[in-house]
């Protein structure tokens, strides 16, 4: 893979002297130059409100705005650019999801299937669901490796199933869940399936049809892109006839004072002005990425896992939680014998190196896999280096040698 | 190498003078931040408005056992009154300085302290 490090200002930071290590990738990632100054110049050569404009700028902007819908079409492999839904974030793709399509769906006592493994983005809007159409919500359970049990999924998902909703990869242990296995029991049953991909598409070639679901979510600030973008795809057909989420600006055709009619795809969705901005700097994370290869990104960071696996596991105070790495991507989570994991994080900071502690927005998987008070963890991108884990491991020892 | 706390902090969580429990205690308190798993449980043994005796079973983060114990100590020996005039800021002054981040887990002793002396 080519060398990408001189790209991403933020690497040249150092926290007391020592060299920034920024290990919380799975949290957010760094921006490259390319990001950066696509946005500032959006803002200084384009700005202006997209649609129905017929001023310079306002064509100019609306342009850029459509194409950064083509060209996250592209990067996922979407049949149609009217598939993308420019949202906030994965939280705010999964919410619309519930709402516009699970309301109609769910009746009083049907049930909704999701994981044990989910990020809270994933959970807590079919809990809601479930509590505003009195439906059942069911969990396929995880065994102690933080792997989801099958067995128990093809009992739990059954013809009183509407939606089954999970995620792709553990932002939490980084284990790459059996996606299509899942969609196929859905499929059966007549079930929708929503995919929370935040922790895929950023480290790996993804293509929407590969698993057999009907939604996908993911976060562009988890994949060199700003804050406050994110994606919802949907097969266009659903898209078509589903109800609408958030109403107002832009997701109109036609309003009197008695109602309205709705707008085409994808705008339907995306209602009152969007993050023009960042949906063009998205587009510019999306072209970087391709340009280094998500080929080499997912081997880049496989060997990057291979070696903090083989560091940290031969430090003997030191227990990596999740399945062995064959079903894992760029996350390692571990905790330090004797020492809250809030604790690891602060010595780590004193080495310089960002690591995320606590339970990652995934509660109860912190308790399903036996870690009451969380888990420090380590996840990789693009830019990390074996340097870096070096000195992770050397922040470990300190822990360990300090509070152990 | 320098220490990953101040050196008060570290001597606390080192050597806790306050940790046990208070068998004839007058009031017990215990809480916890959910979102970290810290859970924390004052035993107070108070006489004629004076808190003579404070123990304290904390099981959390470093910090949150040392501020645990420094707050013990801070209260002891003052009157109810006095100690429940001991805010957020008092124990973070004490330690020495920690990160912004930890703010909640230094805290907790304050509230934990408050919820005790108000069952009085």
């Amino acid at each position: 893979m080519k060398d990408v490090r001189q790209d991403f200002p933020t690497l040249n930071l150092k926290v007391g002297d020592r060299p920034l290590c920024y290990l919380d990738n799975a949290a957010t990632t760094l921006r490259p130059l390319q990001v950066i100054e696509c946005m500032d110049r959006f803002y200084r050569d384009c700005n202006a409100n997209i649609h129905r404009g017929i001023h310079h700028l306002s064509v100019k902007a609306t342009k850029m705005y459509d194409q950064a819908h083509e060209r996250v079409a592209r990067f996922i492999r979407a049949r149609s650019w009217k598939e993308i839904i420019f949202t906030r974030n994965t939280t705010e793709s999964v919410n619309l999801v519930a709402y516009a399509f699970g309301d109609a769906l769910v009746k009083e006592g049907d049930e909704i299937v999701t994981t044990v493994s989910e990020h809270h983005s994933n959970m807590i809007p079919w809990q809601r669901l479930a509590a505003r159409r009195r439906a059942i919500l069911r969990y396929i359970p995880v065994r102690p490796d933080g792997t989801l049990n099958l067995d128990e999924a093809a009992k739990i998902i059954t013809p009183k199933t509407r939606i089954v909703a999970l995620q792709h990869v553990s932002n939490m242990l980084g284990t790459v869940h059996p996606v299509y296995e899942v969609s196929e029991m859905a499929r059966k049953v007549g079930a929708l399936v929503v995919l929370d991909a935040a922790q895929s598409v950023p480290h790996m070639p993804f293509d929407v049809n590969q698993f057999g679901v009907d939604f996908v979510a993911f976060s562009g600030h988890k994949m060199l892109g700003p804050t406050g973008i994110g994606v919802l795809w949907g097969r266009e057909e659903l898209l078509r006839e589903g109800d609408v989420f958030l109403t107002g600006g832009s997701m109109i055709s036609e309003v009197t004072l008695e109602g309205a009619k709705w707008n085409t795809l994808p705008w339907k969705y995306e209602a009152g002005t969007p993050n023009i901005c960042g949906a063009i700097g998205l587009s510019a994370a999306m072209d970087y990425l391709e340009d280094v290869g998500l080929d080499e990104i997912l081997a880049h960071e496989r060997s990057l896992l291979e070696y903090a696996e083989e560091r940290l596991s031969s430090l003997d105070f030191v227990k990596i939680y999740g399945p062995g790495i064959e079903n894992r991507v760029g996350i390692i989570s571990f905790n330090v014998e004797g020492v809250h994991p809030h604790d690891v994080a602060q010595a780590c900071d004193s080495f310089g190196v960002a690591v995320r502690s606590g339970h990652h927005c995934a509660q109860p998987l912190s308790l399903a896999i036996g870690a009451k008070h969380g888990t420090a963890r380590a996840s990789f991108y693009l830019y990390n280096t074996k340097d870096e884990i070096d000195a992770l491991v050397d922040a470990l020892v300190m822990a360990k040698k300090e509070l152990g | 190498m320098m220490s990953l706390y101040p050196e008060k902090v570290m001597e606390h969580i080192r050597n806790p003078k306050h940790r046990g429990t208070v068998p004839d205690a007058t009031v017990i308190a215990d809480n916890g931040n959910p979102s970290c798993g810290d859970e924390l449980t004052y035993y107070i043994r108070v006489e004629n408005g004076l808190i003579v005796e404070i123990k304290h079973d904390a099981r959390g983060c470093a910090i949150s056992r040392a501020a645990a114990d420094i707050l013990a100590d801070m209260a002891e020996g003052k009157s109810v009154d006095e100690a429940l005039r001991i805010t957020h800021e008092d124990i973070i002054s004490a330690m020495g300085g920690i990160s912004e981040g930890r703010r909640a887990c230094a805290t907790l002793s304050v509230d934990v302290l408050r919820e005790a002396l108000g069952k009085l």
